[in-house]
């Protein structure tokens, strides 16, 4: 961690942390982290070289892999588990917000993205369709699995992106959702779109 | 002994089956598709041969290319591990026709098995219980649909031809029947190549428990014991023990009576296994799966019997060294399945690079995998990546090393099962050995995702870490003090070890 390691006391950065559907703020200062609201402060025991590092939290050694898979998103792998992070500083972040405003993703419906690479099979809403939680949305097979995406919220499809027999990559969006409809208008809270597909058995 | 064995898979089983060849001393041929090139059963082989495109319909299920590459190679045998080719008849028949030993049971056994209403036929009049179910395969809906009135809802669908969960569908009522038989034809035709489909009454949380079986040509037949493998998703087994938390001696006596005259009705040779649901003391036939087992580690374990050893072996001519008697359990095993699927997602199956590989040793612990650090995971193949096995004195002391060597492993690069068997090793149900096939279902904290605060700290901790790396690294923004780009140690490093041999 040659970057941290570099900076003196009193040059702390802070860093916007979203994980987990949590957004934690991470001071950075030196050798010494602090997350607020989970966990406790932290020291950086060892950067290793690269891909892991190892801290202390409350006296209890921590090994910890940490993998960029984009311009801010990272994937953490701690005990067995791999983590989703997306990781901004303060300056980034202003910027970030700068630009996005106005655009439909201000309205919390985040597209429904292809989870994995696979196969379209069957699409089974049409634009302009109200979903209701659960719905399932289409089918794509993966690893000679079916894997039906349902939404995770209800809304409206604005754009289906994909017909059945189409592949597609991992992150490619597949339907795109605009407010209203379904059983219930905006669904059951802000932090919560129709696009956060998740897979079931189908049917 | 076989001078040598072509070996018709990939992954963990095909390293599996090169490494009792080299123990053996018998020449290991391996085969991969484009996408498997730098695999780690290539790199293990005595030799590798390209047999076509990353789709298993281009490469690993193509039989010409298979004989063309055991008649170039000089095979003597092929094995065809599990999955793919393992339970065709038509490729046991085609082996044999180019003059080779194929590694299994003979081709009418397969063929008997592999059509799960014939084996059902045949099973009943063997003397084994069967599950109530159609006399034969569904055409059509209105035929599904009197069958399942006749049967009783909850049904299954499964594939006649199949196996493995591919196919099976789960049918709750008359209103989800068509979507459902549709759907299982569908994957039953691209898993098997046949869109056939029967249906069985659905038991209510049985437990999933099957018997190993073990035959030369001889004439000799033994079961080597039971394993308990309920904890499943979507058929697919998940977590695999031997002996069952209920194996007595009596039970292990009878189904093992029973999966003994399911094979010699079928004139067994090789390793089998016999697969029942266990309720309430009694137990049903299943299907009897012709090939090696996935799960076949915590038998070796339990029994020191060396399973791909025999079937090598036995595929030799060789006559079983030992008789029922014989054989005897020792201790507790308990296998994982490391598949690159995140629990916490539904099981989705990711692909992905894995980046770093750490596997845990020390004792009582087994790893058969394949994987290695820098191997793309791709979406044509199976999520398996490996495969943890642990074995202790009794239950217990296994699934403690167990719960050990899983938070051993690392596996960064593609989310997989292991946050999923930390939990089942961690949790109550499991360690009372109260298990079913329901338990995954029964259990929804196993695949919950919640995070304690302190292990969301420490990711968080890290994220900012490691970004606060990168960000110091960035040439533009971290001059160095004496006045060099940032980047040129970096190079002269580079340039050091290029010249190295």
């Amino acid at each position: 961690m040659s970057g941290a390691g570099r900076r003196g006391p009193g040059q702390s950065v802070r860093y916007h942390v979203a994980v987990e559907g949590r957004v934690l703020q991470v001071e950075v200062d030196g050798g010494t982290v602090r997350p607020e609201g989970a966990g406790d402060e932290a020291r950086l025991l060892d950067g290793g070289c690269g891909r892991s590092l190892i801290l202390s939290m409350r006296d209890r050694p921590h090994r910890v892999f940490g993998v960029r898979i984009g311009r801010a998103a990272w994937e953490i792998h701690h005990r067995g588990r791999t983590f989703r992070v997306e990781v901004a500083d303060e300056r980034s972040r202003r910027m970030r917000r700068a630009r996005s405003d106005g655009t439909s993703h201000a309205a919390g419906l985040e597209p429904l993205r292809a989870p994995m690479p696979g196969l379209v099979l069957r699409v089974d809403v049409e634009e302009g369709q109200d979903v209701p939680e659960g719905q399932g949305l289409l089918i794509v097979e993966a690893m000679k699995m079916e894997n039906e995406l349902r939404a995770r919220a209800a809304g409206r499809v604005r754009r289906v992106h994909v017909t059945a027999g189409e592949s597609v990559g991992r992150g490619d969006i597949l339907v795109e959702f605009e407010p209203g409809g379904g059983d219930n208008g905006a669904g059951d809270g802000p932090d919560r779109s129709p696009g956060d597909a998740v897979a079931g058995t189908q049917p | 002994m076989l001078e040598s064995v072509l070996i018709a898979n990939r992954g963990e089983i095909a390293l599996r089956i090169v490494r009792a060849c080299r123990e053996l001393g018998v020449r290991s041929i391996a085969v991969y598709s484009e996408a498997d090139r730098g695999a780690p059963h290539v790199l293990a082989a005595d030799e590798a041969h390209e047999i076509g495109p990353a789709p298993s319909a281009e490469s690993y299920l193509r039989i010409d290319r298979l004989l063309e590459v055991a008649a170039r190679s000089g095979a003597r045998a092929v094995h065809p591990g599990y999955g793919f080719l393992s339970e065709r008849a038509v490729f046991a028949r085609a082996v044999r026709d180019a003059g080779l030993v194929f590694i299994g049971p003979k081709p009418r056994t397969i063929a008997a098995m592999g059509d799960k209403v014939r084996a059902r036929r045949l099973m009943r009049a063997a003397g084994t219980p069967v599950i109530p179910g159609s006399p034969g395969p569904v055409r059509d809906p209105d035929e599904a649909r009197r069958q399942a009135r006749e049967i009783g809802f909850p049904v299954l669908l499964k594939a006649a031809a199949g196996g493995g969960g591919k196919g099976m569908r789960l049918v709750e009522g008359p209103a989800g029947l068509e979507r459902a038989l549709a759907a299982a034809g569908r994957e039953a035709q691209a898993a098997f190549g046949d869109p056939a489909v029967y249906l069985e009454r659905y038991l209510n949380a049985p437990r999933h428990i099957e018997v190993q079986v073990l035959g030369d040509e001889h004439g000799n037949l033994v079961h080597l014991g039971e394993r308990e493998c309920s904890i499943q998703r979507r058929h697919q087994k998940l977590v695999e023990e031997s002996p069952s938390p209920v194996g007595t001696p009596g039970l292990r006596a009878r189904m093992g009576e029973a999966a003994v005259r399911a094979a010699r009705a079928v004139g067994y040779v090789g390793a089998g296994t016999v697969e029942f649901l266990y309720l309430d003391g009694d137990f049903h036939f299943l299907e009897m799966n012709t090939r090696l087992q996935v799960e076949h580690p915590v038998t070796e374990l339990v029994t020191g019997i060396d399973l791909v050893e025999w079937q090598l072996r036995v595929a030799a001519g060789e006559a079983l060294s030992f008789t029922q008697e014989d054989v005897r359990l020792d201790g507790h095993a308990v296998e994982c399945r490391i598949t690159s699927e995140d629990p916490f997602q539904g099981f989705l199956p990711a692909t992905g690079r894995v980046e770093v590989l750490e596997v845990p040793l020390g004792a009582g612990v087994r790893w058969d995998g394949g994987i290695r650090a820098g191997f793309e995971i791709g979406r044509h193949y199976d999520p398996l990546l490996g495969k943890l096995v642990s074995w202790g004195p009794d239950r217990d002391s296994a699934v403690r090393r167990m719960a050990r060597a899983l938070d051993e492993l690392a596996i960064v690069g593609v989310p997989t099962s292991v946050p999923f068997h930390q939990r089942v090793m961690r949790h109550a149900a499991f360690r009372r050995g109260d298990l079913s096939i329901r338990f995954i279902e029964d259990h929804p904290e196993l695949t919950a995702g919640d995070v304690d605060a302190e292990e969301l700290g420490v990711v968080a901790a890290a994220a900012a870490l490691f970004a606060d790396a990168e960000r110091g690294r960035h040439p533009a923004r971290r001059p160095h003090a004496d006045g060099r780009p940032a980047f040129s140690a970096w190079r002269r490093a580079g340039a050091k070890w290029a010249v190295l041999p």
